[in-house]
């Protein structure tokens, strides 16, 4: 029984960790906000995207879930595709989208 | 002087991309048709007027060179086009983006010789505006809001 609720717990803190992960996707060809608008819309628009931060100089996007939410890899990418560009990779990350941008802001 | 109006509705579509990670470019083609009225010619003719339009830019260099033919009975012209710009230095996505850009057009119903513009552009989120003056002190105004 104890070996069960162990179980049970190790794959509820799988299924935690999953939800409440960021994408952080490396797209080609974004060299302008005013084009890369698309991208941000189409995403926060999604009903699993809490936050979307689109960094030009890194050339990345990162979404982050809602919490209970898991985030659709194939959706993102498609949606980034038809907003004009190129996915290149797609990592789950655990920050945050304020943590993401606090990690860039301190690099500079 | 020749003067020529023309009103026309625009199609325009994406022939080629290439998302680079640093760039991207592109080839267009523009495609128009409706009237054309000036000073040369009595009436309203009508016109069509197709154009390719070819395109690189980075987050810090832009360059833009196109070309369209109004073709009408006796009076065809056309308008070949091109721009470069820099910007001042690379923003951030939600960070105002002041941009330099040089246009030198040639519109053949008006003049046989290029016509120099300067314009500041500033692109910041959803805004994107251009604003400059010829060499003989014409005004230019662009605005887009993407929405």
């Amino acid at each position: 029984m104890k070996q069960i609720n162990l179980i049970i717990a190790i794959a509820l803190m799988g299924l935690s960790q999953t939800a409440l992960a960021s994408m952080k996707v490396t797209v080609n060809g974004m060299v302008c906000s005013f084009c890369a608008q698309g991208i941000e819309k189409s995403i926060s628009k999604m009903d699993e995207t809490k936050a979307v931060f689109v960094d030009l100089k890194n050339k990345v996007v990162v979404v982050e879930a809602k919490e209970g939410k898991t985030l659709n890899e194939k959706l993102i990418s498609q949606e980034i595709k038809d907003s004009g560009y190129d996915v290149v990779k797609i990592e789950t990350i655990s920050q945050t989208v304020a943590q993401f941008r606090a990690q860039q802001k301190d690099k500079k | 002087m020749s003067k020529q109006q023309n009103l026309e509705a625009v199609y325009t579509r994406k022939l080629a991309r290439w998302n680079l990670p640093e760039a991207q470019a592109n080839i267009w083609f523009i495609g128009g048709l409706g009237s054309t009225t000036g000073n040369t010619f009595t009436g309203s003719k009508a016109m069509a007027s197709p154009g390719i339009q070819v395109d690189y830019e980075t987050t810090r260099f832009y360059s833009m060179a196109s070309a369209r033919v109004y073709a009408a009975q006796g009076a065809t012209s056309n308008i070949t086009t091109a721009r470069l710009g820099a910007s001042f230095y690379e923003a951030d996505y939600d960070e105002p983006q002041p941009w330099i850009v040089v246009e030198a057009r040639r519109m053949t119903f008006v003049s046989r010789q290029y016509e120099f513009t300067p314009m500041v552009r500033v692109i910041h989120k959803r805004y994107f505006v251009e604003a400059g003056a010829n060499l003989s002190g014409q005004l230019r105004f662009n605005f887009m809001y993407n929405y």
